[in-house]
């Protein structure tokens, strides 16, 4: 395990690396631009998106926030052990994250699958567009997210690993921005209107 | 960290409560209500940016940026509301 101290202060060094910091403002800007189409159209269609809104379950929407922050707060806590050389415990809270999004995703599939068996598709207007398109798109980063969060798992419960807290951080900025874009997706797609 | 996570992840959870709270309660359309809201939900973004993902400890131009991001993003929204 690798343990280089950072000066977090300096611009170039944002904690995580400042690419990951590129990439999160770049996703923000694109789902941001996207939202504000959302809203955009939403107020020349209003009736179109008010009841399309009321057959979107906003429920399930505020369980997958639970399981999105709990899984957030268990990531913080994984790189807080990591730091303090708690591997083992890191590993734990790694897992636990892992779980929140797993569960993310099975109550999304569930959420399509009832959408997809009323026939709430894509192509019934503009609203379900957004949608599907907004929501989908966010739970692509979150199996990436996923994905890179078992791998660090496992590289960093080798023998020699190499696995620095910065790439722990790197790791945690990525699930953290499925986070930041779920809380401004949320609001807008599931609530207003 | 102390236990600043611990209070962070209650006061999210408590600001998903409540804002859960004031969609139900929410009569059509009340802009008012769709503005405060949005804005329950950007206090959330910005606690989950500067403590779960540590931006407190980065230099403020990190700090500033992620801010003007959300300010402009929620002001558009706001403004075609």
């Amino acid at each position: 395990m690798n343990a280089t101290k950072i000066d977090y202060k300096n611009i170039y060094y944002p904690p995580g690396g400042i690419l990951i910091w590129i990439i999160i403002f770049l996703e923000l800007l694109t789902f941001g631009m996207a939202l504000v189409a959302f809203v955009h159209d939403g107020t020349k269609n209003y009736e179109v998106f008010h009841q399309s809104k009321l057959q979107l379950n906003a429920t399930l929407g505020l369980i997958n926030t639970a399981f999105l922050l709990t899984s957030g707060y268990f990531m913080a806590k994984a790189v807080h052990e990591f730091e303090a050389k708690n591997i083992s415990k890191a590993s734990l809270y790694l897992k636990i994250t892992a779980l929140g999004g797993i569960l993310f995703i099975v109550v999304k599939c569930f959420e399509y699958s009832a959408k997809i068996e009323h026939g709430l598709t894509p192509e019934v207007n503009s609203f379900y567009m957004y949608y599907w398109l907004l929501t989908a798109f966010h739970l692509i980063h979150v199996v990436v997210g996923l994905v890179i969060i078992l791998w660090t798992n496992y590289s960093m419960k080798k023998t020699n690993s190499d696995t620095a807290a910065e790439d722990l951080k790197t790791c945690g900025a990525f699930w953290h921005m499925c986070d930041l874009i779920w809380l401004l997706l949320f609001p807008v797609v599931y609530l207003i209107f | 960290m102390k236990l600043s996570k611990e209070y962070t992840f209650i006061a999210l959870l408590t600001l998903t409560l409540i804002s859960s709270i004031v969609t139900m309660k929410t009569s059509e359309g009340n802009t008012a209500i769709y503005s405060l809201l949005l804005i329950l939900w950007a206090v959330k973004f910005i606690l989950v940016a500067f403590d779960f993902m540590e931006l407190k400890k980065a230099n403020i131009f990190w700090k500033l940026s992620l801010s003007f991001v959300l300010t402009l993003i929620l002001t558009i929204i706001l403004l075609f509301l």
